[in-house]
């Protein structure tokens, strides 16, 4: 094993890179179907009463090795007018809410009062999340026709959506009256890792939806009614969209942002500094070749996005060519990794990372316990200014890259909208609001610490922290953040938001790659289409043999001979 | 009986965060009014009504504490009728970076929401630790009784406790560093504090509703209403 050397910050927290991720082992879909299997959770309906036009309610029993949990779903009539993505919705297919314990008819006649109207309703201490989704009307129906007919679809339709559904929202982390994450973390251990809580109800969610349309194939009327395909099942995960609002969530999480990526960038180095075995050397070029499929199956109009597929697929071939080749020589995996810097796309750089990553389970997936940290910024009110100083100069030097006395560099500006509560992005020499803005623009405010400290030293060196913050209050939330981040190695994105073409996408990307979606079509600039849990074991599966190898899905070949857009 | 609702801490932070960023407070003060509203609630500090005291008494006109007097035995800061919500770190920062062993902030409205921010300073390793036994915070309590809540130098909560006497104001924040033993009846120890915390952490805290419906109203402050331009291509968030 040769030395182990960790990528950088400048490189692993550049924004545009991040914006390049793909999801990995330590992706919180991957590693919350790799613990339903190894640890033998149990899940089942206790309760699914719908109609033939499946409208009811459903309840999810989830037993899990250290707690119980139920997942109520209410499915109820839309008319296709009122069906509305959008965060301003008030009425939904779906609606559910992920509790603990088992259900009672009581708790379980106040639930339907309140988790279909989702933020207008109220639920309590004893739920983890709330969520909901619509359903996508085109692709179900014609599902549910074909299927009564006893005719599997074809798996090219079925892939240009690859869902039944679609999440709209997925709220935990206490929110409308829901428990906080510090209970999760400590009474549902299952669960205590980011947004595994989040992740199972969209994983659940898929397993509704299947259950949902089954139900409604098999009715009397149908007697050649058959299932669909089991892996064309699988095949079928949960849409999501995602714009904005999940943003500025990377800005002001940086200290669980530093412990994602620096779990990834260990997991990354350590398998850099193993030996080249053949075996590892076998199934890279087989993974490999498996994102490429996937990559040539993503549908995507976006010209950027779809330029990005194309270099990737050039790059990717060329690899795949010469790992091929009889006259390869393999030394070491650094020695990938650097070529891949020097020739190949960002993209193509980090998917490397995801594909090495998958070649060492037994070095990657301890990390997936090291993902959550209790967040607090706090500095140290005894310690010198000259101290916080040398901070700013040795972690955040990067900062001192822009020139705010540009326009260009302060011209945008992130606020929260009067009409949705959603962020959304205003421009200083246009728009109102600024006053208002959300605190994103650590790199300025990083700068204008670092000229106030300086100015204060030149009265007075022997300052302290709070000696300073007394006279400039004005920097206690930086100072906070200085004093935390200038500790770790990672979690402060390189970047500076307030730039005229600053692209929230590459925000977006990197935190839905560690969620670990698939399928990236960007819409615009601000927001995405992406699959969840796309070729995921269903809930069937899980207690059968398990080879944790559902990354990078790509149509079934039904029959033998189809494989959708190949 | 006013109607309470249940809400958790993590949304009670984010509540009175958004508050505070409506009034026009700095990002840092913003942040740390919700930490304290939530610390104070989980530890039984604080209730609704002291917590409506404290945003009564916001104002973000005022920049930071007064440095009233300063000597090797004693700070003396005016808050000048502001809020510990806010800014009130900045007179403890100074206090603990000096190692004085008394501070006194007058002016200071409902002084209880400074108890979780000393804790968190005390919990972590300073820079320059004072070699202190004990650090005894005064304050009126919402009861409107005085009270003394009593923290180990590691940032334990050791108990509450009524003094015998009265030692500050009303709107008065004392702070001691060094005394081992308070003068009073302890009320609840350091651990039913703690147990306190642990069941608001399972079963969220309690708020009037008509304070929650406040909260939300001054948090519109913080918001501004979209433009076409930033609505086109925004998706459906």
């Amino acid at each position: 094993m040769s030395q182990i050397i960790l990528r950088p910050a400048s490189q692993a927290m550049d924004l545009e890179r991040l914006g390049a991720g793909f999801s990995s082992r330590l992706s919180f879909m991957r590693t919350l179907v790799r613990h339903m299997v190894q640890d033998q959770w149990a899940i089942s309906y206790s309760q699914f009463e719908l109609d033939d036009l499946g409208y009811g309610h459903a309840v999810f029993d989830i037993k899990m090795p250290h707690s119980q949990l139920s997942l109520v779903v209410f499915s109820q009539y839309l008319a296709p007018e009122e069906r509305n993505d959008r965060v301003i919705a008030e009425k939904w297919d779906l609606t559910m809410t992920l509790v603990e314990g088992e259900m009672d008819d009581a708790w379980l006649e106040r639930l339907s009062k309140n988790v279909p109207l989702q933020e207008a309703g109220r639920i309590d201490s004893r739920s983890l999340c709330l969520s909901r989704g619509n359903r996508s009307a085109r692709i179900f129906d014609s599902l549910l026709e074909q299927l009564r007919s006893g005719v599997q679809p074809d798996p090219k339709k079925l892939a240009e959506v690859g869902y039944l559904y679609r999440t709209t929202a997925v709220y935990g982390s206490g929110k409308f009256g829901a428990c906080d994450w510090d209970k999760i973390a400590r009474h549902h251990p299952d669960l205590a890792r980011p947004f595994s809580a989040e992740m199972l109800v969209c994983y659940l969610l898929r397993q509704f939806s299947l259950d949902q349309l089954h139900h409604m194939v098999h009715q009397p009327d149908y007697p050649n009614a058959v299932d669909l395909d089991m892996d064309l099942q699988r095949y079928l995960g949960i849409g999501n969209s995602t714009g904005l609002g999940m943003a500025p969530y990377l800005i002001n999480h940086p200290l669980l942002m530093s412990q994602w990526i620096g779990q990834r960038e260990q997991a990354y180095a350590e398998v850099l500094a193993e030996p080249v075995e053949q075996a590892q050397l076998t199934r890279l070029k087989l993974v490999l070749e498996q994102a490429m499929q996937h990559v040539r199956e993503v549908s995507t109009f976006d010209a950027w996005q779809s330029k990005n597929n194309v270099q990737l697929l050039i790059d990717a071939q060329e690899l795949s060519d010469w790992l091929s080749s009889e006259d390869q020589k393999v030394n070491d995996w650094r020695q990938l990794h650097e070529w891949a810097q020097q020739h190949y796309s960002l993209e193509t750089q980090e998917l490397l990372v995801s594909l090495l990553l998958e070649l060492y389970p037994d070095i990657v997936n301890p990390k997936e316990d090291q993902l959550a940290i209790n967040e607090s910024l706090t500095y140290d009110p005894t310690q010198s200014a000259q101290n916080l100083a040398d901070s700013i100069q040795e972690s955040y030097d990067w900062v001192f890259d822009y020139d705010f006395t540009e326009a260009d560099e302060n011209q945008t500006f992130w606020y929260y909208s009067q009409e949705k509560m959603e962020p959304r992005l205003g421009k200083t020499d246009i728009d109102d609001g600024a006053e208002v803005q959300m605190f994103l623009g650590i790199a300025k405010a990083v700068q204008a610490c670092h000229n106030d400290l300086l100015t204060m030293m030149q009265q007075s060196h022997d300052v302290s922290v709070a000696e300073f913050l007394l006279q400039k209050p004005i920097h206690l939330g930086i100072v906070n953040r200085i004093a935390t981040m200038a500790q770790t190695q990672y979690g402060e994105i390189r970047a500076n938001l307030l730039h005229k073409d600053v692209l929230p996408m590459h925000l977006l990307r990197c935190k839905l790659a560690f969620f670990g979606v698939s399928k990236f079509d960007p819409k615009s600039a601000l927001w995405v289409r992406n699959t969840m849990f796309q070729g995921a074991p269903v809930v069937g599966d899980l207690k059968h043999e398990f080879n944790d190898d559902w990354y990078f899905p790509v149509a079934p070949i039904i029959g033998g001979k189809h494989q959708p857009n190949a | 009986m006013p109607e309470l609702m249940q809400i958790s801490a993590n949304e009670l932070k984010f509540l009175v965060k958004r508050s505070a960023e409506g009034l026009g407070f700095s990002p840092g003060d913003q942040l740390s009014a919700g930490i304290k509203a939530a610390v104070a609630f989980q530890l039984g500090l604080a209730n609704s009504h002291l917590l409506v005291k404290g945003l009564d008494a916001l104002n973000s006109a005022i920049r930071a504490p007064l440095l009233l007097a300063s000597n090797d035995q004693e700070l003396m800061f005016d808050a000048q009728g502001q809020s510990a919500l806010v800014q009130v770190e900045l007179a403890l920062g100074l206090a603990l970076a000096k190692a004085v062993p008394r501070l006194h902030i007058k002016h200071l409205v409902a002084a209880a929401f400074a108890v979780p921010c000393l804790m968190n300073w005390l919990a972590q390793p300073l820079n320059q630790a004072s070699a202190q036994q004990c650090y005894a915070l005064y304050f009126t309590h919402h009861s409107g009784a005085q009270r003394c809540v009593l923290i180990a130098a590691d940032g334990q909560l050791l108990g509450l406790y009524q003094p015998l006497q009265t030692i500050v104001e009303m709107d008065e924040l004392l702070l001691c560093m060094g005394q081992a033993d308070i003068e009073g009846v302890l009320i609840t120890d350091g651990a039913d504090l703690l147990g306190w915390r642990e069941r608001c952490l399972d079963q969220g805290v309690y708020l009037e509703a008509t304070l929650i419906s406040r909260l939300k109203h001054m948090m519109q402050a913080s918001l501004v209403p979209e433009t076409e331009a930033s609505r086109a291509g925004a998706g459906p968030g």
